[in-house]
């Protein structure tokens, strides 16, 4: 069986009086390891996609499995005992808490489970050594996307759930942080999804889920991966 | 790691949090202070009484015979008895010195400070205290005093301290203890070289505390002889004592709440900006894997970390120095040997509600923010849709000017804001109120008194029986009678006066009117005690009378000093009472009196300086009330106005983009912020009064004062916070100078 399965998913958000449906009865299968894209035009129902996928948020019909387990069953606790253990969230405005350093954003994950890797390891994997006592505000935008990742990976997830990663970083920095990704997609065997409108990351995906308009347009697998430098973003 | 983030971010909010812990640090550091002295006085009080074995009741009389006093002691409900014989004596020039010849010293003993125990079998004179500091003598001294127009001399033994006289006052015309005219001193009736003694009064140790119960003994043993049964609830001192605990103990719960609901409030406010700005790292925290339970105790460690250190601190140094302080004050007028402080659980309970409320104030504040819905939380909270107040409908709105267009709004948008800054200002205009109203009333008092009520420049209590008739003096009559309330016999006091020249009563409503040709007039306080009104009738008698008399009350009337009833020589003869007075007034100076032939000479000059000398105590009180409201002003102005200025910085950045000069925006926040304080002022101003009230209710159950704030008193607490207001507004002013339109006009981050 797959590492994630979507089953028939719908959500359903009601805004005043009017229900919108975000996502529209879709189903698909992500194995472990894959490095997968979700691409769409903005309000397609992307992000609704991960929110589900990471426990943010509840389906309104349908399932989710992930490593055999109904995520769609669990109770509050148990999505959060989820979120602490087996998910890392990358977003597009990193979303660090500003008054904590560097490396005290990244040892928070301490704080939420017993698995974590070596904080300063991580650290200077993502290439912040020298910049690990520095706050938040103190950083260019890659480099707090890196803290960003740092944080994410050092609870060692087995699924990396990035929101437009590179959105707010210029082509130069967003290669090198779509490379950190990718690496450690590679050699760690996590699997990776990443939801973005830029249809250039198919070419370094495993798998390309297109969306539009709350529906699955196509899944395409990608037999012939191009290394991230050479891609044209 | 959020402990780290708690820190930083408390010190980022650095003025906000700093207001929060000094209001809540000055509410427990006073309320813990007072306390613990009302627990101490308690305390050392009762300590004082158990070991002196205080008396529980006093009979007092003219002369006992042997087989009464035997009846007495042999009675039901009497277990011991002492004698006495109190006389008082002259020393020097003014001073009196009150003697206490004493058969026995087993009930209500003396409290040796210095020098000798007492003993039957010794000869000379236990000497108060205090009496003998003010007037500089010490043990071995032998001092000279005149007693019945003959000189004695007697060594002092030792200096002592005694519960009859904890409040040491000559009698209820003296305010306040002056230690160098009055004093008290014991002897033994055994060696004393007095040819005859006459006890008069008999102190007793009894196993029931009904006051009914011991009347009808003593009724059937003394018969026709008068006598006054004095419970020690009604003792001068001990009663004194008990509403100074009473007072010491509501001021420090009253002054407290004011500044712990601020501070409730103010944590409120100041938690409910920081986690409405921090929804997106609530939302990541969430997003991380942070259960709720860990998001809600790190918010709530704010408020914990905050009131716990500051109630901790308050809860220490309250008890360490407001008591050295006021202590030293009190001794003044208190002769007690023991001052210490005390703690008790009470204490403790009270510091650990008030961190738990401010705990709640977080816990609200950062609720509104957890959601269930993680994704929710991480997408920006949609914009309440602002809805039209009642104001805005009205055709008025159109009319008005932005200013006020734009107020209103803002003040709408943060009622609990506007709502705090009310409160401030109010708590702080009601406590500079009560403050400068202790003392206005007080001089009122001595005016009214002196000025308008007791026109004599001297009164003059005579010797018994020693009176010959002068045209010149007005004679009165004050002593005790009984009464019926209900089935209970209780008695108070009565004043006859002759005529109503240098003596005069007022009325409610102020009026001056005369002593009644007929009927009686009571006082405001004994008629709310005893339910009665203007026309009801009152049973009551002379002391050791039998016959009882229904008078009506003809009118009710404000005694400042002395609770009882009032009325004329002609009613009391026309009853069949023969009217001896125990004293007179006279326009003549005090000196043209030989003090020799009267019992004692006062002028009026020494009352209104006894009670200036407790105006200068209240002064000391109403400087603290006063400090602390300034505090209490400051603090709170100051950070609601900074907090408002950080929340608007976006909107008058875009007023300062669009055009609007400095001066034009400073005056618009001026105007809400002078708005707020006039309904705060107006608001203060009764509570203030009504505080003053409740804190004049305490003063004790012979004192009747009017509540009295002069015009100059409000105008100058109505100035002293508008210039707190608009100087705070000049400092926060300095803000607006300082807002970058271009960053602020920037995405949030």
């Amino acid at each position: 069986m797959s590492f994630i399965k979507f089953t028939n998913v719908t959500k359903e958000y009601t805004i005043g009086e009017q229900k919108i449906k975000a996502v529209k009865n879709i189903s698909f299968e992500i194995e472990e390891g894959e490095f997968v894209v979700i691409l769409g035009p903005s309000g397609a129902g992307k992000s609704t996609i991960l929110n589900l996928l990471g426990g943010m948020d509840l389906v309104t019909d349908g399932e989710i499995s992930i490593s055999n387990k109904e995520i769609t069953n669990y109770k509050d606790n148990e999505l959060t005992n989820y979120r602490a253990k087996e998910v890392g969230f990358i977003f597009q405005f990193y979303n660090l808490i500003q008054s904590l350093t560097v490396y005290e954003n990244v040892s928070l994950v301490k704080e939420l489970t017993k698995d974590f890797l070596n904080v300063e390891n991580i650290i200077k994997s993502v290439g912040l050594d020298e910049r690990k006592n520095l706050f938040p505000n103190q950083l260019s935008g890659g480099e707090q996307q890196r803290v960003s990742i740092a944080r994410a990976l050092c609870k060692n997830p087995k699924l990396l759930l990035c929101d437009e990663p590179t959105g707010a970083l210029d082509t130069e920095t967003g290669t090198s942080i779509i490379s950190l990704l990718h690496e450690t997609c590679k050699n760690n065997n996590k699997t990776v999804i990443i939801v973005t409108h830029n249809p250039n990351y198919s070419q370094i995906a495993d798998k390309t889920i297109h969306i539009k308009n709350g529906k699955i347009k196509d899944i395409i697998i990608n037999k012939n991966i191009v290394p991230v430098e050479e891609v044209n973003w | 790691m959020l402990f780290y983030k708690m820190l930083r971010e408390l010190n980022k909010n650095k003025t906000q949090f700093i207001s929060i812990f000094t209001i809540s640090f000055l509410g427990i550091f006073i309320f813990c202070g007072l306390t613990s002295i009302g627990l101490g006085m308690e305390y050392n009080a009762n300590k004082f009484y158990n070991e002196t074995n205080i008396a529980d009741a006093s009979i007092k009389g003219y002369d006992f015979n042997e087989t009464q006093i035997n009846d007495i002691l042999n009675s039901k409900h009497i277990d011991d008895l002492n004698l006495k014989m109190v006389v008082d004596s002259t020393y020097g020039e003014k001073s009196t010195l009150r003697l206490n010849f004493i058969n026995q010293n087993s009930i209500s003993k003396i409290y040796i400070c210095e020098g000798e125990d007492f003993s039957i079998d010794k000869n000379g004179l236990w000497l108060d205290y205090y009496f003998a500091k003010a007037n500089k003598i010490s043990i071995g001294d032998i001092i000279t005093y005149n007693l019945d127009d003959t000189m004695i001399k007697t060594e002092v033994k030792a200096l002592i301290m005694h519960p009859d006289y904890l409040y040491g006052i000559q009698d209820e015309n003296q305010m306040l203890p002056n230690h160098k005219t009055f004093g008290y001193g014991f002897l033994s009736s055994k060696s004393s070289n007095l040819t005859q003694i006459k006890y008069n009064e008999i102190i007793l140790n009894t196993n029931t505390d009904s006051k009914e119960l011991l009347t009808q003994e003593l009724n059937s043993i003394l018969k026709d002889t008068p006598f006054i049964l004095q419970m020690k609830n009604e003792f001068l001192s001990f009663s004194m004592f008990k509403n100074e605990i009473l007072q010491m103990k509501a001021v420090g719960t009253i002054f407290p709440i004011v500044f712990l609901i601020i501070s409730a409030l103010s944590t409120l406010t100041t938690m409910s900006r920081i986690t409405t700005n921090q929804r997106m790292q609530i939302g990541t925290l969430k997003a991380l894997g942070f259960s709720n339970k860990k998001i809600v105790f790190h918010y709530i460690s704010y408020g914990l970390f905050l009131s716990l250190s500051s109630s901790i601190l308050g809860l220490i140094f309250g008890p360490l120095f407001l008591p050295k302080k006021v202590f030293e004050f009190q001794q003044s007028f208190y002769s007690m040997p023991y001052w210490t402080s005390k703690t008790s659980i009470y204490m403790y309970v009270i510091v650990i509600v008030t961190v738990l409320i401010n705990i709640f104030s977080c816990y609200v504040a950062c609720h509104s923010q957890l959601e269930p819905i993680v994704a929710n939380i991480l997408r920006p909270k949609p914009i309440k849709i602002s809805k039209h107040t009642l104001i805005e409908k009205s055709k008025l709105w159109k009319k008005s000017s932005f200013n006020i267009q734009w107020n209103i709004r803002d003040i709408n948008r943060n009622k609990i804001r506007s709502f705090i800054n009310i409160l401030g200002i109010s708590g702080c205009m009601m406590l500079m109120i009560c403050a400068l109203g202790m003392s206005d009333t007080t001089q009122n008092l001595t005016n009214m008194m002196y000025g308008k009520l007791h026109k004599y420049n001297t009164k003059v209590t005579l010797l018994e029986n020693n009176h010959t008739p002068n045209k010149n003096f007005d004679y009165i009559y004050e002593g005790a009678i009984e009464y019926k309330n209900k089935n209970k016999i209780e008695n108070t006091s009565i004043t006859i006066a002759e005529n109503s020249r240098y003596l005069v009563l007022q009325d409610i409503s102020q009026e001056i009117i005369n002593f009644p040709e007929e009927n009686i007039c009571i006082s405001r306080k004994l008629a709310s005690n005893l339910n009665l009104n203007q026309g009801d009738t009152f049973t009551w008698k002379p002391y050791g009378d039998e016959k009882w008399i229904e008078s009506k009350i003809s009118n009710i009337i404000i005694s400042p000093m002395g609770q009882g009833i009032y009325i004329s020589s002609g009613y009391f003869t026309s009853l069949g009472y023969n009217f001896k007075p125990t004293s007179f007034l006279t326009k003549e100076n005090y000196n043209v009196f030989e003090s020799s032939m009267y019992k004692s000479i006062q002028s009026k000059q020494s009352l209104i300086d006894s009670i200036n000398s407790m105006l200068v105590m209240l002064n000391s009180i109403a400087g603290i009330m006063i400090f602390g409201a300034v505090i209490l002003g400051f603090v709170v102005l100051y950070n609601l106005g900074s907090m408002s200025y950080n929340e608007k910085s976006r909107e008058l950045a875009t007023l300062k983009v669009i055009g609007f000069q400095y001066r034009k925006l400073s005056f618009l926040l001026f105007e809400q912020n002078i708005w707020l304080t006039i309904i705060g002022v107006l608001i203060g101003v009764p509570c203030g009064y009504i505080l003053l009230l409740k804190m004049m209710n305490y003063m004790g159950e012979s004192i009747d004062m009017i509540p009295y704030v002069k015009i100059s008193s409000y105008l100058i607490c109505v100035l002293g916070i508008m210039i707190l207001s608009i100087s705070i507004n000049f400092l926060l002013n300095k803000k607006i100078k300082k807002i970058d339109m271009v960053s602020a006009l920037k995405s949030v981050e």
